[in-house]
C-alpha cells in the first residue's frame, strides 16, 4: 500500500517511539499522583517533554507548556477560554473546522468573526489585517500551513502585526509541527497548538499548546490534580490549570521519543525532502490534461500537501479507485476546511489531496502519476 | 516503631517542579527524596522534597540560584 495521506496521520511510526510508548505502558504509574518509582518515572517523563517541546519550539517557559488530546482540543481551550461576548475575532478562510467550530460557538455568544481571503492560489492578503482591525479586535488565530492546499502563511509578519496591536496570536501548527521551524519568540507566536500524531510522528492522543506570554485564560475542565486538594475550583497553577484528569503520559512518552527522532535527523533535511517529493509530483501532473491543481506552488516553502482533481470526477470516486486499483491512499472531499472549498467552488466535487511526510519516495510518487494518468486515459 | 527526626521539607505549587528539584540535587549528589507532603503542612503539591537539616542555609542559596519555584521552607519534626 502507498500511504499519501500523512496531513490526516502519519503511519509506520518510528521504531523509537513505538519502543518509548510499549516502555511507558509497562512501566509507568499515574504522574502526579504518588511516590513510588512508577509514578515518578512518568511524572519525570511528562517534566522531560514539557522542557523538549519548549525547546523544540522555543518558548520562554516550560511551565506553559499544557498537554492536550490533539491540536482540536487545544484550539478549544485557546479559543473558548479567552473570548468573550463583545470581542472580535480574525480568522482566515484556510482554517479547519477545529477552529472555525468553536469560533462559531462564540459567535453565537456575542462575538463576532471576520475572515481574512483568499486569492486564486489560496493565499491571504496581509494587509487586510490593518483592514479588519477593530476597537474591540482580540485575537488572530490562523493555521500555520493549510491542510487542504498545503500554502504556508507567514506567521511572523501576522505575528508581529498581533504584537504591534496589542492582539493575542493563536497559531494552529497542526500540519507544520514537526514538518517547518517554528520558533515561537521570533515569530510572537502566543499561542501555538500542536498535534502529535502527525508530522511530529507521535501517537494519536497527544498534542498541546504552548502559551509564550501571560494571558487570561480560563479553563475548560476541571477535575482532579494532585494539587491542591481541598480548593473548591480548578487551581489557577500551570499547566495543572488546564490539564484537569490524568495525563495521557503513555502518549506523552511517544512524544518525548518523537521529538528526538525529529532532532536526529533535522527538520531541515525532513522540509527539504519532503519540498522534493511535493515539487517531483507536482512537474509530474502539471502538464497533464484534466488534472486541476489548487494551491500556490509558485513558493515552494510549503507543507508536502498537494490536492487535485481529475475533470468533473467526484474526488471522492477518484480516491476510492485509487485504493481499490492501485492500493494508493489518498483524502477526497471535503477535509473539514468548508471555507476554503466554498472559496475554489469545490463544495460538491471536493478534492483529492496528496499528502506526503520523510516516509514516502519517488518510487510511490511515479506509481501515483501512472494511476492518475491510467485514469484520464 | 517508626522513628522521628527533624528534617527540612521544600513544598511546592506543582509536581514539575519536585522533579526539577530531585533532578537537581542528584547531579550534585546531595541526599533528599520525594516526600509525600506531611499533613502538619499545606502547599499546592501534594508532594515535597526531604533533605538533612545540615543543608538549611546551602538550601536556601541554591534554590534561588538555580531558579528552582517552590512554595516555602520548613523545619519540622516527621
Amino acid at each position: 500500500m502507498i500511504y499519501f495521506d500523512n496531513a490526516a496521520t502519519t503511519i509506520n511510526k518510528p521504531k523509537e517511539v513505538i519502543e518509548a510508548v510499549s516502555y511507558a505502558m509497562m512501566n509507568f504509574g499515574n504522574a502526579n499522583r504518588g511516590l513510588y518509582e512508577q509514578s515518578l518515572k512518568s511524572s519525570n517523563v511528562i517534566y522531560d517533554t514539557r522542557i523538549k517541546l519548549s525547546k523544540f519550539f522555543n518558548s520562554k517557559d516550560y511551565r506553559k507548556v499544557v498537554f492536550t488530546s490533539n491540536s482540536t482540543e487545544a484550539l478549544n481551550v485557546a479559543i473558548k477560554g479567552i473570548l468573550k461576548k463583545g470581542d472580535h475575532v480574525i480568522t482566515t478562510e484556510l482554517e479547519h473546522n477545529s477552529v472555525l467550530r468553536p469560533l462559531y460557538e462564540k459567535e453565537t455568544e456575542g462575538v463576532e468573526i471576520s475572515y481574512l481571503k483568499i486569492d486564486e492560489y489560496g493565499n491571504i492578503n496581509y494587509d487586510d489585517l490593518k483592514k479588519l482591525l477593530k476597537d474591540n479586535t482580540k485575537l488572530v488565530v490562523t493555521t500555520h500551513g493549510s491542510n487542504v492546499l498545503g500554502n504556508l502563511l507567514n506567521v511572523k509578519e501576522i505575528g508581529n502585526f498581533c504584537k504591534n496591536n496589542n492582539l493575542i496570536y493563536i497559531v494552529d501548527a497542526s500540519q507544520t509541527a514537526g514538518e517547518v521551524e517554528i520558533d515561537m519568540i521570533d515569530m510572537n507566536i502566543d499561542i501555538l497548538c500542536f498535534t502529535g500524531h502527525k508530522s511530529l510522528f507521535g501517537p494519536q492522543g497527544t498534542g498541546g499548546l504552548i502559551l509564550n506570554r501571560e494571558i487570561d485564560i480560563k479553563n475548560m475542565k476541571s477535575g482532579g490534580t494532585g494539587i491542591k486538594t481541598f480548593d473548591k475550583f480548578q487551581p489557577k497553577v500551570f499547566p495543572t490549570y488546564l490539564e484537569a484528569g490524568t495525563l495521557n503520559s503513555h502518549g506523552i512518552c511517544g512524544i518525548n521519543a518523537s521529538i528526538d527522532y525529529i532532532n536526529k535527523i533535522g527538520i531541515k533535511k525532513i522540509k527539504e525532502k519532503n519540498e522534493m517529493l511535493t515539487k517531483y509530483f507536482y512537474d509530474k501532473i502539471r502538464e497533464i490534461e484534466g488534472i486541476k491543481i489548487y494551491g500556490d506552488f509558485i513558493n515552494l516553502n510549503r507543507c508536502p500537501i498537494v490536492s487535485i482533481n481529475l475533470l468533473g470526477y467526484d474526488s471522492a470516486k477518484i480516491s476510492d479507485y485509487l485504493y481499490e486499483k492501485y492500493e494508493i491512499a489518498t483524502r477526497p472531499q471535503g477535509h473539514c476546511a468548508p471555507l476554503v472549498h466554498k472559496s475554489f467552488k469545490t463544495e460538491k466535487q471536493g478534492m483529492v489531496r496528496f499528502s506526503f511526510s520523510y516516509n514516502n519516495n519517488t518510487y510511490e510518487i511515479d506509481t501515483a502519476v501512472n494511476a492518475l494518468k491510467n485514469i484520464l486515459n | 516503631m517508626i522513628e522521628s527526626k527533624k528534617v527540612l521539607v521544600i513544598t511546592f505549587s506543582m509536581s514539575d517542579d519536585v522533579i526539577s528539584m530531585d533532578r537537581f540535587y542528584k547531579s550534585q549528589n546531595i541526599d533528599g527524596k520525594v516526600i509525600h507532603i506531611p499533613s502538619s503542612l499545606t502547599a499546592g503539591c501534594g508532594r515535597a522534597y526531604q533533605v538533612d537539616i545540615k543543608y538549611k542555609d546551602y538550601m536556601k542559596k541554591i534554590l534561588k540560584e538555580n531558579g528552582i519555584f517552590f512554595e516555602g521552607i520548613y523545619e519540622i519534626k516527621i
